[in-house]
């Protein structure tokens, strides 16, 4: 009886075994490789990298992004590494629009596309790497402090978009968000020069409109409401809540539909025409003329430019916050170069040569403190920020919304 | 039994031999397989994609499987009424880019009509010159004409800063409103103006065989010079009229770029820009390939209704014999105000656009507003910091431009030869087997990549450099002459196929009868007798190659690869200048090659066209 259970039982694990080894995943060569890179010195992973480029002296290492700041990192990354030059480490500059059907074909055939993206819109990244083709590799050690939550998938940095304006013309402009929907308020009046890129060119303007609606900041859109019409909302037959409300009234408000926000922070710097409201991302206050000034100093654009966020007081919200991931595909043909990269890119010394110390990049390694005097933490608790999972299942009705108003304007005027 | 099958099969090898021992039925057979394998096969893929869950993406959205059979995109953008999904994304599109193409036609026509006609029957002198120059919007890039149109009306009105100062605002002050500058309106005068040239080559060629006695019996019979004009000329072209009407109209309602650069308000999405957006967006792939299915059938049904119609007008073909004689209308006193007006309409659309691009290439923007005079974007060494070493300021010292110059030139080369090459023996195999299915089935399918937007075109093609055994395409430049030379085989074709057509075959029998092999009668007669128009042939491949942007956009692997997508990402991350100085380069690129290759050869841009 005893040999016959003793048999059964063996029969038993050996049934399951099998079935346990036959339901796990093989890990790709690069995950492996990721995995073995973040146990490694960083001796370890340089050493690892230059044997990469040894064994296959044809090895072109692509890193693709939208970011010119990853054009800036690979220049200094090569001059750090003997084993780089201009020919076997490239980048590619991919506009999101281009680059999704290439990264999408990629996925789905597990073709090769590059060995180090660096790319944005939360929803179609977390689909790729819920898919297992986007992979991260997260440094660690001395100088490297990554929350939890920008580990998987792994954030590089993050960015904000806010209202911002020329202060020299000496309006004292946006205190609550409700400003921006085209009527009066109860104390503060309206702002009648929005100015907004169309969220049909642009995919995080769309994001941000999208996540207005969210249940998740109804709250705070009632709040400023109140507090500007002076007014609890009421919520009417025509707007599902009131973040759809906001969305149509400020669709409704906007005055210009800009097509390029570095083009519009040029053209601030021009003191005499009354410019508006934009909404732009801080990083491009790079690209406000009066800010590379021979003169300059760290307080100068600051005055000039005088944005809502840096007081973090804007009643409602301050702007929108995303993030743009650092990951490795897994069809990388070189994985610890890339590995090195990251960890290269979001060390103090690379993100610094990346991104040139201009404000409004921030860093997931939070040991390289921002430059323009704000913290991403501040930032993050003031602004509206991406929900992946509230964008997938909402894009498409939020959006159909969205177009509907957006025609409706084109209609009109 | 046995012997009936021996019998059969003998003659079958028989009937196999003789087919095969004519060129042209080689040549037909051979095509007949490559462009299954080229152009029907893609368009399978469009039209699979438009029946399945294509990415990750819409799988999720659907709660399916990629690769799952689903009528959702058809349904979603034809019907969707959610919040007036359909209406705002297909069906007020649809209806504003059929205006915009209706109002290029009228631009097109009536602009390239009235100068084709003074051209070939007024006195008026500088006709050589104005019809040379009047056919350069047709050689740039259409956007050119857009980026110049940009150029020349914007203002500070519109957009504070001097930067935003156009050139006529600098010139005479004046502002005009942002709806001139962008939305439909803008964009069907640069598309007229863009196609104008090809109305003027297909009008004034039946202008310029027509018989002028025709006009002038009717002169002789005493009527008015109006009543000439509708009663005799115009029907005379009116083949040439109605036929530039529905290709302009086709070519207009899927031009991606002239609706790209001038909609920066974002007031107008003309469908192609949509189409973009669709594909772009990895939710909605697969209403993108409805779009584009929907853009081809209607290009395909214009081209059939093109097709009926100058089928039905068969009889005026016997008009096309020169006459010996032509009179020119005398226009007297009038003949130097007339000639006056159209240079000046000629120098606006030819030479102004010229004139804007080397301006702001050469103008750069202060900190403090003001604009100073510098070659730093063509010749400074300066490299911006975070460059690659050849990446510098001045495009004409940068190795990354001449790399991409070289690279679209040599691309430009293989397409044009492939496109070409193809292009004249599709003519040869439908010149000799006139009337044959299978060679009409052929030169029909040939053309049909005309009618598919070029963006498309590109993702079906990315698609297959992901799939098993094709792989090795994925990035390669084989990968781009392979679709440029698909792509751009219709223009070769029609021309070879006319070209042909126009040769009679008793010259190469006469040929055969002297045992002459084949690749002789070739080279050594039939190509010397039309050399001009294969060449053309030849020419029109290269010209739209060169300026090719959204069929590459999606396959090249850096944005360094071609001019045109360096030209993009200048444009994109605000290096303005640098990039009126490329775009500036390629149209001069393009008419020195256009400009040579015609005193060498005879052949021109004209004649491709033209047929």
């Amino acid at each position: 009886m005893k040999r016959l259970f003793a048999i059964l039982l063996t029969v038993a694990l050996i049934v399951s075994a099998v079935f346990v080894l036959a339901s796990c995943k093989e890990k790709s060569e690069v995950e492996l490789a990721i995995e073995a890179a973040e146990k490694m010195t960083l001796a370890e992973l340089e050493a690892a990298s230059k044997k990469e480029f040894e064994d296959n002296p044809d090895l072109v290492f692509n890193a693709d992004s939208l970011t010119s700041g990853v054009k800036k990192g690979i220049a200094a990354f090569i001059k750090k590494y003997d084993w780089l030059n201009e020919d076997n480490a490239k980048y590619n500059s991919k506009k999101g629009s281009e680059y999704q059907p290439v990264l999408n074909g990629a996925a789905e055939t597990d073709g090769y596309v590059a060995d180090f993206v660096m790319i944005q819109d939360a929803s179609f990244v977390y689909s790729l790497v819920n898919a297992g083709f986007l992979l991260s590799y997260v440094p660690s050690g001395e100088g490297y402090e990554i929350a939890k939550e920008d580990q998987d998938p792994l954030v590089g940095v993050t960015f904000n978009k806010i209202w911002y304006y020329n202060g020299e013309n000496g309006t004292d402009y946006l205190k609550n968000v409700w400003q921006l929907t085209g009527k009066d308020g109860a104390s503060l009046k309206k702002i009648d020069t929005v100015s907004y890129q169309s969220p049909l060119g642009e995919d995080i303007n769309m994001s941000f409109l999208i996540m207005l609606t969210s249940p998740a900041y109804e709250t705070q859109l009632k709040n400023s409401y109140k507090s500007y019409f002076g007014t609890e909302y009421t919520k009417t037959d025509d707007c599902q809540s009131i973040g759809y409300h906001y969305v149509e009234q400020f669709i409704k408000a906007v005055t210009t539909w800009h097509d390029s926000d570095t083009s519009e922070v040029k053209n601030m710097n021009d003191t005499a025409h009354k410019t508006g409201v934009y909404f732009a991302g801080l990083a491009k206050v790079k690209d406000y003329e009066g800010y590379k000034l021979p003169d300059d100093d760290p307080a100068n654009w600051k005055k000039v430019l005088m944005g809502s966020g840096f007081n973090y007081q804007v009643e409602g919200f301050n702007g929108f916050v995303y993030n743009m991931w650092t990951l490795i595909p897994k069809t990388a043909r070189c994985p610890y170069t890339a590995c090195l990269f990251i960890r290269y890119l979001l060390s103090e010394e690379g993100f610094v040569k990346s991104f040139e110390n201009v404000p409004g990049y921030y860093c997931s390694n939070t040991k390289c403190t921002p430059t323009d005097g704000t913290t991403l933490a501040k930032w993050k608790s003031s602004c509206l920020s991406e929900d992946p999972d509230y964008l997938a299942q909402n894009y498409d009705s939020v959006t159909a919304f969205i177009k509907q108003q957006l025609t409706a304007v084109g209609q009109s005027k | 039994m046995t012997n009936n099958k021996k019998f059969d099969t003998r003659l079958l090898g028989h009937r196999l031999r003789s087919y095969f021992s004519k060129p042209a039925n080689i040549i037909t057979i051979v095509f007949l397989v490559i462009l299954a394998l080229t152009v029907i096969l893609p368009l399978c893929t469009l039209l699979l994609g438009s029946f399945q869950l294509n990415t990750i993406q819409e799988a999720t959205s659907a709660g399916g499987k990629k690769g799952d059979f689903t009528l959702r995109h058809w349904a979603r953008l034809l019907t969707s009424t959610e919040y007036d999904y359909a209406i705002n994304s297909l069906w007020l599109p649809l209806g504003k880019s059929i205006l915009m193409a209706l109002l290029a036609c009228f631009i097109a026509v009536v602009l390239g009509g009235v100068v084709a006609w003074f051209i070939t029957r007024a006195d008026i002198p500088g006709k050589k010159f104005i019809s040379a120059v009047f056919v350069f919007p047709y050689i740039m890039p259409s956007w050119s004409i857009a980026i110049f149109w940009e150029n020349f009306f914007k203002n500070t009105e519109m957009t504070a800063g001097p930067r935003n100062a156009g050139l006529l605002q600098m010139l005479t002050g004046i502002c005009v409103p942002q709806s001139w500058i962008y939305g439909l309106v803008p964009c069907a005068i640069c598309l007229g103006l863009h196609y104008a040239p090809f109305a003027y080559i297909l009008i004034g060629g039946i202008l310029r065989n027509m018989d002028a006695n025709l006009e002038e019996a009717a002169t002789v019979l005493g009527a008015s010079r109006f009543k000439i004009l509708c009663r005799v000329t115009l029907p005379i072209v009116a083949p040439a009229l109605i036929s530039t009407i529905l290709l302009v109209f086709s070519s207009s309602i899927s031009s991606y770029t002239v609706p790209f650069f001038l909609n920066k308000d974002g007031r107008f999405i003309a469908l192609s820009v949509h189409l973009k957006n669709l594909f772009g967006d990895g939710r909605t792939q697969g209403q993108g390939y409805v779009m584009a299915i929907l853009l081809m059938a209607i290009s395909i049904g214009i081209l059939t209704l093109n097709n009926w119609f100058t089928g039905k007008r068969k009889s005026f073909t016997t008009v096309t014999g020169k006459s010996g004689q032509v009179s020119l209308v005398k226009f007297g006193k009038w003949r130097i105000p007339i000639a006056i007006l159209l240079l000046i309409i000629v120098g606006f659309i030819a030479i102004v656009p010229l004139f804007t691009f080397a301006m702001e290439s050469v103008l750069r923007t202060n900190a403090d507003g003001t604009r100073t005079f510098t070659m730093d974007y063509w010749f400074s060494k300066e490299v911006p910091t975070g460059s690659t070493k050849s990446d510098t300021l001045g495009i004409l010292v940068s190795g990354t431009m001449w790399k991409a110059l070289g690279r679209s030139l040599g691309l430009s080369v293989l397409v044009a030869l492939i496109a070409g090459t193809s292009g004249l023996l599709i003519g040869y195999a439908v010149a000799r087997k006139r009337g044959s299915r299978i060679a009409t089935f052929v030169s029909d399918v040939a053309f049909l990549p005309y009618l598919i937007p070029a963006m498309s075109f590109g993702a079906v093609y990315l698609s297959l450099s992901f799939t098993e055994g094709f792989t090795w395409l994925r990035g390669s430049f084989i990968l781009l002459i392979l679709v440029g030379g698909v792509k751009f085989i219709p223009f070769a074709s029609r021309t070879g196929s006319s070209a042909m057509l126009q040769l009679s075959g008793e010259i190469e029998e006469a040929a055969i009868m002297l045992n002459v092999p084949w690749w002789k009668r070739m080279a050594r007669v039939l190509f010397p007798i039309q050399k001009a128009s294969f060449i053309s042939g030849y020419l029109l491949p290269f010209i739209s190659c060169m300026r090719e942007l959204s069929l590459f956009v999606l396959l090249t692997v850096s944005h360094e690869t071609l001019l045109t997508t360096l030209l993009g990402e200048y444009s994109r991350t605000g290096l303005t200048e640098s990039a009126n100085a490329i775009n500036l380069l390629i149209i001069i690129v393009v008419l020195v090659i256009q400009f040579a290759v015609n005193k060498l050869t005879g052949a021109s841009i004209d004649k491709g066209v033209g047929g």
